[in-house]
């Protein structure tokens, strides 16, 4: 009966040689079927079997399951092969020029003075300070009388109004809040808070001047309260808005509702003390001014100057905007020129 | 305030460089804008005789100079100038000099013969003058061989003071400067020595009295007569020192006036006798309507409360702002009447300032000149004219003083504790009481740290403890103060949801490709034209400005939209047609009453070129109302002619759960954006942020999501076009209840198949339970839904 034996090995050649002259997965799956299908050559081979004299039947079965399973393992083997190959064609087809620039999304931008102005809210903040806020139509008496300035007083000339009626005018500057600050809280302590706002003058428009711009203005009272503390916290804020080498010098000056008063310079931001173009060669940049509050208006805000007293300072969020992004040109945070908009 | 320096030195020593003088004052609050140096490097230029005189040997006007210089050597010029004459005394500038504005001289030939650098006229060594004139005479104190850089100040540096109104009372002159350095220094003053004119032996022409008929408005009123009065120039030093301190030389008379005011303070005026009426003079309130020419020429109408110094028939000047033209020094004057007064400082700064007028007098006058220095300074002036151009006194026509005068400086108390809290140094009150004195205050103990200080004459600014405390402070030295931090309480919390609220649709804007603009409140009334409001529309209600400077300051904004709208036409006009802008901003609306108007923040948008529809307008407002938390909004068409401005098929009140209106959202008029200079389509829209924030739950709660599957069925439907989305969304979500848990319409389509009027919607009905729903349980409630669609509104369902 030697013409029923099963040439096993030569089997296994033959389905070798075929995966590996498989160069595609369909042609791989074609040999599958030929050989493990159920009507492969395996399978026949295997049906084979029943037919060889019973002593050698377990011995020719389990060498054809050997060999299925040795021919399954090549044609898995074979097809992973075959499908990272194909995966590996399709990546390097897919090859892109990655410097093409990027799709970006259409994303808006906030306007310069916003971010000073939520820059400069987060940094009194860090420092204790809550906003106050006010209205922009203010009575004559909150922006000036209350505040130590009155009838006649020069500093109603350098700060030309715009009236809505004999009481009422569009406020020159953010002060009028710590009036109502203080009265929204005494005789409670402490007052700190700062009053961002929007704030008016009747000046002619250009490169330096605007009717409409914007300050932030500051105000802690309590009790004991120095100079010395007025220094302090300005130091500390300009140290946070500018950087830790920031120093300021403090000038006498004159404002009506503070006394002592004085002007903040902070150390050149731009050449740091050396002396540049931006601060006139002098290393200095007047910055803001401050002073202790006057025991006016600490009356007029309901405290006793006896009891408490306080310091307040107010600066340009504009002049602050200009300085950091180099704007030379006031009319460009009214204009929306999107030019202007799109680079910050 | 202009100081020349050597003449602030003359008073003062200072032991530095000017720039270290200029720190110094300004550490002081005497704040040194500038300083200016027109002259700086001017060497060289020396007196020289000349001493003999010959023509140029080719003729002309040319003359050939031999000059004699001392010490300094001498030369050969060639002069064209028309006064040259032998004897006179000239500037040289012999080779190697420099002149102000830098040039260099060098021998060179002046048509053939060799010029050893130049004789000068005023000009052109940097002095006041007409070169026309010719050379300059110099006076007879001066040799051949001085040197004329020094003598005459010629590359003297000019301190320009920028000073505060509290300063400005007493650092108006050299002398109040003089004073602050000498604080700093601790150094003597020089004083000026104490006037004695020389009186006149001529007999007086005029006399006049003085009459003060509104003693409120001025203290003193000093009249001196002056007679012989000469009509040359004042001292070339003089005039030279004037010009640098900003004022035009004008003749000896005028000179000395301005001199005196410059060196102490106190503003002078000089009338022509012969022009004074009446023999009286004096000031006097001015008449409603009254008319003064002052000297520049100038009609003035004055009002009641304005002060005019009046001879016995007329006003002849503007008290402490302006001279009248009427009676104004000439060339020829040779008797002269001398004012020098005090006025109460609020009324000349009220005149000043109705008239426009800030004159040297007048910003002196409105701070309040040294009460102490009227006569010395009137008597000053009458010796300095008498030595510069002859004559004297003849006649005191008088020196009347009132109860608005300030004879009696006040006394102030300062507490040495009150200083030391205040200022944060340990002062003692001896300490505090030093610094005072070397300010010029009259200091002594008053008990246990406490100070009775004596505020001097010149010093009107100082009026109570706070203003002592301050001297202190300055004195000691801000930048000495120490920078401490406070303690205390925190503050008091902050909350502004409508502040927040703002941030928030800022985010959302931006996220969604609007950028930030921030444009002007103040509009012009144009602007309702534009926005096509018919005369009476409520958004014509707006707060009028009653001093514009420019029509576009003539209201205040209702919306933000017009703003962003112009924004909008700015950048369509620089090529930038695709804009999308937003704002958050206030809106003012008058109150009745003579409240103050109120100023409620609203969001707005406003965006032309693509996307410029007004779905993707609505859908950012959707996304803003949604976020901020607000409840559920319809969308309302507005009745004919309330929003104008936007297109009448496509805009929509915004309208909130309770009923109110939250804002509006449409595509823009076409009228409307071709006046603003838009391009092509836009889109808008604008909400009260107060009223979206105000629908805010108290905080986010977290909605476990339902794990059961969801059942989806789709439903396709004609309707009339008339009846709106929102209409059919609401019916399905009646019918569907509780177990319909979303609506998402799918399709919009109108044409063929579906008939004329009529409009396909479709929609995806999402039904979802907290458990599996069976079938038969959607079907009931989706059938539900297909009935109520088609019972109320009149669907013809499709699918």
């Amino acid at each position: 009966m030697d013409d029923l034996a099963i040439d096993w090995a030569a089997l296994k050649e033959q389905a070798e040689s075929e995966l590996e002259a498989a160069s595609s997965l369909q042609g791989v799956e074609e040999a599958r079927v030929r050989w493990l299908g159920r009507s492969g050559r395996i399978a026949l081979a295997l049906r084979d079997v029943g037919k060889l004299p019973a002593a050698e039947r377990p011995a020719a079965g389990a060498r054809g399951n050997e060999v299925r399973a040795e021919v399954e393992a090549l044609v898995s083997e074979r097809l992973s092969r075959l499908e990272a190959e194909a995966l590996h064609a399709r990546l390097a087809a897919e090859t892109i020029d990655v410097t093409l620039p990027g799709e970006r999304p259409q994303v808006g931008h906030a306007h310069p003075l916003h971010q000073v102005w939520r820059d400069l809210v987060r940094i009194f903040g860090e420092l204790g300070f809550a906003v106050a806020d006010g209205p922009e139509v203010e009575t004559d008496w909150l922006n000036f009388g209350a505040l130590n300035i009155p009838e006649g007083h020069p500093t109603r000339d350098a700060q030309d109004s715009f009236f809505v009626s004999d009481t009422q005018l569009l406020r020159t500057q953010t002060s009028p809040v710590q009036i109502r600050a203080m009265q929204a809280l005494a005789p409670a302590l402490p007052v700190r808070v700062v009053a961002p706002g929007r704030v008016y003058r009747r000046d002619t428009t250009d490169a330096t001047h605007s009717a409409v711009f914007h300050q932030i203005e500051g105000l802690l009272v309590d009790r004991g309260i120095a100079m010395s503390h007025m220094k302090g916290v300005i130091a500390e804020f300009a140290r946070r808005l500018y950087g830790p080498e920031t120093k300021i010098r403090v000038r006498p000056s004159y404002f009506p509702f503070t006394e002592p008063s004085g002007e903040v310079d902070v150390t050149c931001v731009f050449c740091h003390g050396a002396g540049c173009r931006i601060c006139k060669g002098t290393g200095w940049i007047e910055i803001m001014g401050c002073g202790m509050v006057h025991p006016v208006v600490l009356k007029n805000g309901g405290y006793d100057p006896e009891e408490v007293s306080g310091f307040a300072w107010g600066m340009g969020i504009d002049r602050v905007a200009q300085l950091r992004y180099g704007i030379d040109d006031l009319r460009h945070f009214l204009q929306n020129d999107l030019r202007f908009l799109e680079q910050f | 305030m202009r100081v020349p320096l050597a003449w602030l030195l003359e008073m003062v020593d200072w032991p530095g460089d000017v720039g270290s003088l200029a720190e110094a004052l300004t550490g002081r609050g005497v704040a040194v804008e500038a300083v200016e140096r027109p002259a700086a490097g001017t060497a060289g230029i020396v007196a020289a005789q000349i001493v003999d005189v010959a023509p140029h040997p080719f003729g002309g006007h040319l003359k050939l100079c031999r000059l004699e210089a001392g010490r300094a050597g001498r030369g050969l010029v060639v002069s064209g100038a028309p006064n040259v004459v032998s004897g006179l005394l000239v500037p040289w500038a012999p080779p190697g000099a420099r002149l102000p504005g830098g040039r260099e001289m060098a021998k060179r030939d002046i048509q053939g013969v060799p010029s050893e650098g130049m004789a000068c006229s005023a000009d052109e060594i940097g002095l006041p003058g007409d070169h026309a004139d010719g050379l300059l005479a110099l006076p007879a104190d001066l040799g051949p061989g001085d040197d004329l850089v020094a003598a005459l100040e010629l590359d003297d540096p000019v301190l320009v003071l920028e000073l505060t109104p509290n300063y400005a009372a007493h650092c108006q002159s050299i002398l109040g400067v003089a004073r602050e350095v000498a604080a700093l220094t601790g150094g003597a003053l020089r004083l000026p020595p104490e006037p004695s004119p020389p009186n006149a032996d001529l007999d007086a022409t005029y006399v006049a009295s003085v009459r003060i008929s509104a003693p409120d408005l001025c203290g003193r009123f000093i009249a001196l007569q002056l007679a012989g009065v000469g009509t040359g120039p004042a001292p070339i030093r003089v005039q030279r020192r004037l010009a640098a301190a900003g004022v035009r030389p004008r003749g000896a008379t005028v000179d000395a006036t301005n001199y005196v005011m410059l060196e102490v303070g106190q503003p002078l005026h000089a009338y022509d006798l012969r022009d004074l009426r009446g023999g009286v003079i004096g000031a006097r309130r001015a008449e409603e309507g009254e008319v003064i020419v002052t000297l520049d020429g100038q009609r003035r109408t004055l009002r009641g409360d304005d002060l005019v110094i009046a001879d016995g028939e007329r006003a002849v000047g503007v008290a402490g702002v302006m001279g009248g033209e009427n009676t104004e020094v000439h060339d020829d004057t040779r008797e002269v009447l001398l004012e020098a007064a005090y006025f109460a400082p609020m009324g000349i700064a009220r005149t000043a300032r109705r008239l426009g007028l800030a004159t040297a007098a007048s910003t002196r006058f409105a701070r309040g000149v040294d009460p102490a220095r009227v006569r010395w300074a009137a008597e000053r002036c009458a010796e300095l004219i008498a030595r510069w151009s002859g004559g004297g006194v003849s006649a005191e026509a008088g020196d009347a003083v009132t109860e608005s005068f300030p004879a009696t400086p006040p006394v102030v108390r300062l507490r040495g504790a009150h200083a030391r809290g205040l200022i944060g140094v340990k002062l003692t009150a001896a300490e505090c009481g030093a610094y005072l004195t070397g300010l010029g205050f009259n200091v002594s103990a008053d008990g246990a740290d406490r100070l009775r200080v004596v505020v001097p004459s010149w010093r009107g600014d100082v009026a109570e403890e706070i203003d002592l405390v301050e001297e202190v402070a300055r004195a000691y030295g801000y930048d000495r103060i120490p920078e401490a931090l406070p303690g205390g309480a925190p503050g008091a919390p902050y909350r502004d949801p409508v502040a927040d609220a703002g941030e928030a649709a800022g985010a959302i804007a931006r996220a969604a490709g609007y950028s930030e603009a921030v444009t002007s409140p103040l509009h012009a009334v144009e602007e309702w034209r534009r926005l096509r409001l018919p005369a009476g529309h409520d958004l014509r209600r707006a707060v009028q400005i009653q001093n514009p400077m420019t029509e576009d300051q003539r209201v205040l904004r209702r919306m933000l939209v017009p703003g962003l709208l112009d924004a909008l036409g700015y950048n369509a006009r620089h090529r930038r047609v695709d804009a999308a802008l937003y704002e958050v901003g206030r809106v003012f609306q008058p109150t009745a009453g003579g409240a103050l108007p109120d100023e409620p923040r609203h969001f707005a948008l406003a965006v032309a070129g693509t996307g410029a529809a007004y779905l993707a307008a609505k859908g950012v407002v959707e996304e803003v109302r949604e976020r901020l938390g607000a409840g559920e909004a319809r969308y309302e068409r507005p009745a004919a002619g309330e929003l104008p401005f936007l297109h009448p098929g496509r805009s929509a009140w915004v309208v909130g759960a309770g009923g109110e209106r939250l804002g509006w959202v449409g595509e823009v008029h076409p009228e409307t954006a071709a006046a603003y200079g838009v391009v092509g389509a836009a889109a808008a829209a604008e909400v009260d942020l107060g009223q979206v924030a105000a629908g805010r739950p108290e905080g986010a709660r977290f909605a476990p999501w339902l794990r059961s599957p969801a059942v989806r069925r789709d439903l396709a439907m004609a309707l009339p076009e008339a009846v709106p989305a929102g209409a059919v969304a609401e019916v399905m979500r009646a019918a569907g209840g509780e177990l319909l848990r979303d609506v998402r319409r799918f399709d919009v389509y109108t044409g063929e198949g579906i008939g004329p009027g009529r409009r396909s919607l479709a929609y995806t009905l999402v039904y979802q339970a907290d458990r599996t729903l069976t079938d038969s349980e959607v079907d009931v409630a989706h059938d539900g839904v297909r009935r109520a669609l088609v019972e109320r509104l009149g669907a013809q369902l499709r699918s």
